[in-house]
């Protein structure tokens, strides 16, 4: 996995891209729930197997996207009817871009379990080691700063335009 | 109609069933198979291991310890190796009780990336309460702003 910062900052890249192209804004509640998604599969995995170790093969499925999926709908079921579709598409959009940054990684022992429970077949690109993913996090706050003046920029001469229409 | 605590139950279930087939049916052979059955495995080739760091050095090799306690005798030809360091190995398990090394990467960052990892979930968890609250009469988590 790459680190949790790293995550957090692409998914928040991905949602302005998507904010940009679409011209409407994803709400705080919103973003907060992609933000969530993004870290499900490593919160869900990770602390578990780092303290208890002998679990590492019984978590697997929180690692996974059929997995990821059901426990988005476990956790969306937490919320209130009316808010809980939203909140399974907003988790699940998350988990599907922490999944895409990971198989970015290289593993000495294979990758992501992709097709599970439907295949033990590993997945990755493999362009960097799961322990340099760390390396970036300046870059990736680098990149968020300029998404964010970027957006700020486009914002206000979005208004300045609709001031003089 | 489908209600709230049989989807539940459904994804509860669905959920298990996947860790127990996980747990049960993984092809892959780990070390402590290998430590239990040495003759069933001996000269396969083991990839997984419980959070394995590096012991004590030698001259022709290192000692293995997984967080479980369980360790084993690695021989190889490496060297750059440091005391206490995560590692990822594939190796050979022979039934004398001991490992002959075919890779390793010494995963030095991987302390730094689990230590700055806890920030963003406290932060995550913070902005998650403060936009989102739960209601115990009706066992829902909903917006706060929500009308």
């Amino acid at each position: 996995m790459p680190d949790l910062i790293s995550h957090i900052a692409f998914s928040h890249i991905t949602t302005r891209i998507f904010e940009f192209k679409s011209k409407s804004r994803f709400g705080i509640q919103s973003r907060i729930l992609i933000y969530l998604g993004t870290i499900l599969p490593d919160l869900l995995t990770r602390p578990i197997y780092i303290i208890f170790p002998e679990t590492s093969d019984w978590i697997i499925p929180f690692h996974t996207p059929i997995g990821s999926l059901i426990t988005c709908g476990l956790i969306s079921l937490l919320f209130i009817p009316s808010f809980r579709l939203k909140a399974f598409f907003l988790i699940s959009f998350g988990t599907v871009l922490h999944f895409f940054l990971d198989s970015f990684q290289r593993h000495l022992t294979g990758g992501n379990l992709f097709l599970f429970p439907f295949s033990w077949k590993r997945v990755e690109f493999g362009l960097v080691w799961s322990d340099q993913t760390i390396l970036f996090i300046p870059l990736w706050l680098l990149l968020v700063i300029a998404v964010e003046t970027i957006f700020f920029d486009i914002k206000k001469s979005r208004s300045n335009r609709d001031k003089l229409l | 109609m489908i209600k709230r605590w049989h989807l539940t139950f459904l994804f509860i279930s669905l959920i298990t069933l996947l860790c127990l087939y996980s747990g049960l049916f993984h092809p892959w052979t780990d070390l402590d198979d290998c430590i239990t059955n040495p003759e069933n495995h001996d000269g396969d080739i083991v990839t997984h291991f419980k959070e394995p760091r590096i012991g004590t050095i030698y001259p022709d090799g290192f000692k293995l310890i997984q967080k479980d306690g369980h360790s084993i005798r690695v021989y190889s030809d490496f060297t750059g190796a440091t005391e206490g360091e995560y590692i990822a190995i594939k190796a050979i398990f022979h039934s004398q009780g001991y490992l002959e090394l075919l890779d390793i990467r010494i995963l030095k960052n991987r302390k730094y990336k689990m230590f700055v990892s806890i920030f963003p979930v406290l932060f995550i968890g913070i902005l998650f309460f403060r936009y989102f609250r739960f209601n115990f009469k009706k066992f829902f988590l909903e917006p706060k702003d929500y009308a």
